[in-house]
């Protein structure tokens, strides 16, 4: 859905055009002040979790950061107004697997849809708030294979999905997939929100191209490679997919977050702050997703 | 703006028009006429028309205006005196005259290699800058333009300009210009009195101007005259030339870019002419067959092309007609049939002005305009099924008459009235999605009406003082058919406003037929009072000062900050109020060696308010089913400098050197958590140093060199982990500076030896753009490399810069 995104386009013609050089640069600047970065999870049916780290300055030590990137010493619970639920520290396989990290995660509470939640982080000698609420999911009216005429061997495709989009204004929609036996989790392909602005109560279909996984791969995509295998799904695989509606404030802040991911495409443009539900001190997101999931086995349609 | 203030100024005319009265009564004669080049009859601008007794001493001087015409009245007085004329290029021109009645006089100055001797440039009258009351202001002839350094040999008058003090560069290679701390939208540029909406091709590295189509330009920057509204901070006039109106000619020039023809020549002889100048680039041409078939550039390319052509036709002594018209467009076509992907943007102005000179007397000079401009930008692309439509636009009908009028000896009156008509299209898309239409709203116009009346008085109330005061009253009108979307604070249409009226891509003719039942959506309605001075210390020195306000009713809004043709300009409308802009400049201009050196030292202060700006985050597509500027957030500006000129203007060595001190920053609520930050055009330091050389009859040699203090940029402060992706958090807006931009540029222009016998003359110009190769930064950008599983992560910044040293052969030829 994120049609405009197109600029790696202009990039990609100034080197044409012009034979632009680059080098490596230093940028001097001052050291900031490491915050704390909540991202935490609530979805329906399921365990909240939150994953504590630090920030760092831009430039500073990648192997220091790393090596003190969790937090483990924070007290987090999660309120829904009549009930509290303390989150304790564990080790974790699944979240961003294959890479293990420490999470907090809640061991009574489950999410449930229409509920409001409360977030308290204590940590670093700060407390953080947030809240957010798990929205009715919208389940997909279908999901299918289509082969891409365009893709450079003919056994390579899309994912399609038909979405009914209930009648009021103001749902927000996230995607996510897995192919299995190849990923290890589900993953977000480029341009994985969007709302019903331009669609509200109707009935339409649309493609979505392969996850990358950002953790094991180089995320760079150059115009290059736009016709080979990166970008389409290959005949035979199974696809697990996750459908998810958030609020409007959740909805921004992935979407803002996304384009900051991808502000290296665009130099000309003035950088956008991600707009944050923690508040001043800290850096990222409490939210929560009304989730349902689906699987499309990639066989060619029935001519 | 009280009405105290505004009263004062009616006063101050008034006052200055009673004490014109007496002299009517005086014996006074007035001499007045056209000033030409002989050889082609082309009318001459700024040329520099005056009387001198039999002893030399200057009595009177005036220059010639847009159009060549000029009136000069003085005292009758009997005895010999001299009507001189000088025009840089040319023989003076002398005529003997006697003061004792009125005088209408053409006068014909002859090309160097007409007379064919030495000139010896004889100090006269070149005091030009110290005289006029008028302070920030330049004008050039092509010749010197021609005569300098041109980027991949494609002469350019944008590049020019930015070459002068107080009018910075957008960037590498960039035409767009930024002056005195305004913003790019803030200049108005005109192509004979047509407003130019997009003066860039290509991401602004070549301008729309062709330099053989172009015969004159002037830069207003500061104490903008009371003829002249509608931006906040400077005006570029640009004359396109006329015509020979004595012989059919052809010429043209083949460069590494372009290439480029123009003919010109009499319909009739010395009554009617016309002028027709084409250039079309040929990169996509002859890059094609280069592009491998495997490229996904295949099926790809990129052209521009400009058209330019005039008319003229002198009905008498006191009625001339002219009619022009620009066509431009820029053509980029992408192709990728693997990915399934193609677009086609199309840009580009087009303009057509008709101008009625009439003469009433000697003393009254009238123009009449009617104007047509249009910007327009299109996208189309297609991916599979899915198919895109963007439109964007502004489209102006503009009538205007300017009047000169000489009452006495000591006045100089202009006024008129100016109406335009506006029909902006900010963004109108469309997309399918196979059978499927998204809903994204009706076409969203939005209609303004723009009036405008002036009235300036140049006043010279002694031999030392002169002053121009003046007054422009101006109107804007938004008015329906338009559709305001009320939205919450979920980005949601929560209720919309509508205006009624006819909802048409051309309404003035319904508007016409209908009668105007548009209704007013808002009326802004203000009062600009311009006042310059000028104090002369003696024939080579003075001291001058002016005031001006300034109201701009249209805004460029961008989210980017290239020069795109994806810019949008929107109308001041119920959200948007029309920016406003306060100049207070003081100048000292001092020339030394009989004029041979002219200096000048001006400093000026300036504030903005109502300066428009995307909100933070805001997306290319925001702008979709939605009023623009429901996403636009509001501040003002502040800047404040010191311009340092010294030019050698006569001799085999000629040229400058402009120096800027500057400060430029922005406030918004909005934006940066309210702080103030500097603009990205903000330039402490900026230096331009320019020299020609005369070397031969043939060989003439240039050098520019130019220093920048770097561009202002927002840099990372801290990363951290989101959703398994690294984010980048930034510090405070443009609180970097990146590396100063300096380069050197050189060119030699060697000229076909003359034959008298034959018609047709060549000339190669060779252009060395950054000579020493400097990699000056376009942009950083900060790529994170490697991985979190193996460990290899790396946080890196690139620079990234254009262009490496670039020589340049371009071949001109004339018949």
């Amino acid at each position: 859905m994120k049609i405009f995104r197109k600029y790696r386009l202009v990039i990609a013609l100034l080197g044409v055009l012009f034979s632009a050089c680059e080098k490596e640069i230093n940028l001097d600047l001052p050291d900031a002040e490491d915050k704390v970065v909540v991202e935490g999870v609530i979805e329906n049916g399921k365990h909240p979790y939150v994953i504590l780290t630090r920030s760092s300055s831009y430039f500073a030590a990648v192997d220091e950061w790393l090596d003190n990137l969790f937090i483990e010493d924070a007290t987090v619970y999660v309120s829904d107004g009549s009930t509290t639920d303390t989150l304790r520290l564990t080790f974790d396989t699944e979240i961003y697997a294959p890479v293990p990290i420490l999470v907090y995660k809640a061991s009574n509470m489950i999410g449930e849809v229409g509920k409001t939640y409360q977030l308290t982080v204590i940590a670093e000698g700060k407390t953080l708030t947030a809240s957010t609420i798990i929205t009715q999911p919208v389940p997909l009216d279908s999901l299918w294979y289509q082969r891409e005429p365009g893709a450079e061997a003919d056994t390579l495709g899309y994912v399609w999905a038909q979405l009914t989009d209930p009648p009021e204004l103001g749902n927000n929609y996230a995607w996510f997939s897995k192919i299995l036996g190849q990923n290890d989790r589900l993953l977000a392909p480029l341009g994985y929100t969007f709302d019903d602005k331009f669609f509200n109560g109707a009935t339409i279909t649309f493609p979505y191209q392969k996850a990358e996984d950002e953790l094991t791969q180089q995320s760079n995509v150059d115009v290059d490679t736009l016709s080979s295998h990166p970008w389409f799904y290959a005949e035979g695989d199974t696809v697990v997919i996750k459908f998810c509606t958030m609020d409007y404030a959740h909805y921004r802040f992935r979407e803002v977050l996304e384009e900051v991911a991808e502000a290296g495409d665009n130099p000309f443009s003035s950088p956008s702050t991600v707009p944050s539900n923690i508040g001043e001190e800290g850096l990222g997101y409490w939210g929560g997703f009304g989730c349902v999931m689906d699987t499309v086995i990639l066989e060619p349609l029935e001519e | 703006m009280t009405i105290n203030v505004v009263v004062r100024f009616f006063l101050f005319i008034l006052l200055g028009l009673l004490i014109a009265l007496p002299s009517f009564s005086q014996e006074k004669v007035t001499i007045s006429g056209y000033a030409q080049e002989e050889e082609t009859g082309e009318s001459l601008i700024g040329a520099s028309v005056y009387i001198v007794d039999a002893e030399g001493t200057m009595v009177k001087g005036a220059a010639t205006n847009a159009y060549g015409f000029f009136s000069i009245s003085s005292q009758a007085t009997s005895g010999t005196f001299y009507l001189k004329a000088q025009y840089i290029g040319l023989n003076d021109y002398t005529k003997e005259i006697t003061l004792d009645k009125d005088l209408s006089v053409t006068i014909s100055l002859k090309s160097n290699s007409v007379v064919k001797q030495e000139v010896i440039v004889t100090a006269q009258k070149s005091n030009v800058n110290v005289e006029a009351v008028q302070m920030g202001t330049v004008e050039m002839e092509m010749e010197t333009i021609k005569e300098l350094p041109a980027f991949l040999g494609e002469v350019d008058v944008l590049k020019t300009i930015q070459l002068l003090p107080g009018v910075q560069s957008g960037g590498e290679g960039n035409t767009g210009f930024y002056v005195r701390g305004g913003g790019p939208d803030q200049n108005l540029i005109l192509l004979d009195e047509a407003v130019i909406y997009n003066a860039a091709h290509l991401f602004g590295f070549f301008s729309v101007f062709n330099g053989d189509a172009v015969k004159n330009i002037e830069l207003t920057k500061g104490g903008m005259p009371a003829q002249y509204g509608g931006r906040l901070a400077s005006v570029l006039d640009i004359s396109m030339k006329e015509g020979n109106m004595r012989e059919h000619h052809a010429e043209g020039g083949i460069g590494v870019i372009s290439s480029r023809l123009t003919v010109q020549g009499p319909i009739k002889k010395d009554t009617a002419s016309y002028i027709i100048s084409a250039r079309r680039t040929y990169a996509d041409v002859l890059a094609t067959p280069f592009i491998p078939d495997s490229s996904d550039f295949k099926g790809s390319s990129y052209y521009f092309y400009d058209l330019n052509m005039k008319m003229n036709y002198r009905i008498s002594h006191k009625d001339r007609l002219f009619f022009s018209t620009y066509f431009g467009r820029d053509v980029f076509e992408f192709n990728n049939e693997d990915a399934g992907f193609g677009a086609k943007i199309p840009w580009g102005n087009a303009m057509a002005s008709l101008r009625w000179n009439h003469l009433f007397n000697n003393k009254l000079f009238v123009n009449t305009s009617l104007i047509f401009s249009d910007y327009q930008f299109e996208f189309e692309a297609g991916q599979q099924d899915f198919n895109i439509k963007l439109f964007s636009g502004i489209r102006d009908w503009n009538a205007k008459m300017d009047f000169t009028w000489l009452p006495g000896t000591k006045h100089n009156v202009k006024f008129g009235l100016n109406y335009i008509f506006h029909t902006f299209t900010p963004s109108n898309v469309s997309a399918q999605a196979g059978d499927f239409t998204f809903d994204l709203g009706d076409v969203i116009r939005m209609y303004a009406h723009d009036a405008a009346l002036y009235i300036s008085d140049d006043w010279e109330i002694s031999d030392r003082i002169k002053v121009n005061g003046g007054l422009r009253a101006t109107m804007f009108q938004q008015i329906g058919p338009f559709e305001r979307y009320i939205k919450n604070e979920l980005d949601q249409i929560v209720d919309t406003v509508n205006y009624g009226g006819v909802n048409d891509p051309n309404p003035i003719l319904k508007l016409l037929i209908d009668g105007g039942l548009n209704e007013p959506v808002v009326t802004y309605r203000r009062i600009e009072p311009r006042f310059a001075m000028r104090y002369k210390i003696n024939e080579t020195a003075s001291v001058k000062a002016s005031y001006t306000h300034n109201y701009q009713y249209i805004h460029l809004a961008s989210l980017s900050s290239l020069s795109l043709p994806t810019d949008i300009w929107v109308p001041s409308s119920t959200l948007v109020q029309p920016q406003k802009g306060i100049q207070y400049s003081v100048g000292f201009f001092k020339n030394f060696f009989h004029d041979m050196f002219e200096s000048s030292v001006e400093l000026y202060y300036k504030t903005m308010e109502n300066q428009v700006e995307y909100r933070e985050g805001a997306s290319p597509g925001v702008n979709i089913a939605d009023n623009p500027d429901n996403n636009f957030v509001f501040g003002s500006g502040e800047s404040y400098g010191a311009e340092f000129f010294l030019k050698k203007a006569k001799g085999k060595v000629q040229g400058w050197i402009g120096y800027t001190l500057s400060r430029t920053t922005r406030q918004f609520p909005d934006i940066n958590n309210g702080k103030e930050y500097f603009a990205k055009y903000d330039r402490r330091h900026d230096l331009s140093f320019i020299l020609t050389y005369k070397w031969t009859e043939r060989i003439s040699l240039s050098a520019v060199f130019v220093y920048a203090t770097g561009n202002s940029i927002t840099p990372p402060s801290r990363r951290y982990l989101w959703g398994g992706q690294i984010v980048t958090e930034f510090a405070e807006r443009n609180t970097y500076r990146l590396a100063p931009y300096h380069r050197a540029d050189l060119s030699a222009t060697i000229k076909s030896k003359k034959n008298e016998n034959r018609k047709f003359q060549s000339s190669w110009n060779i252009s060395i753009y950054n000579l020493y190769s400097r990699a000056n930064p376009f942009f950083i950008y900060l790529d994170p490399e490697g991985n979190f599983a193996d460990g290899s992560l790396k946080f890196k910044a690139y620079q990234v810069s254009l262009f490496p040293i670039l020589p340049s052969v371009t071949w001109n030829f004339k018949f």
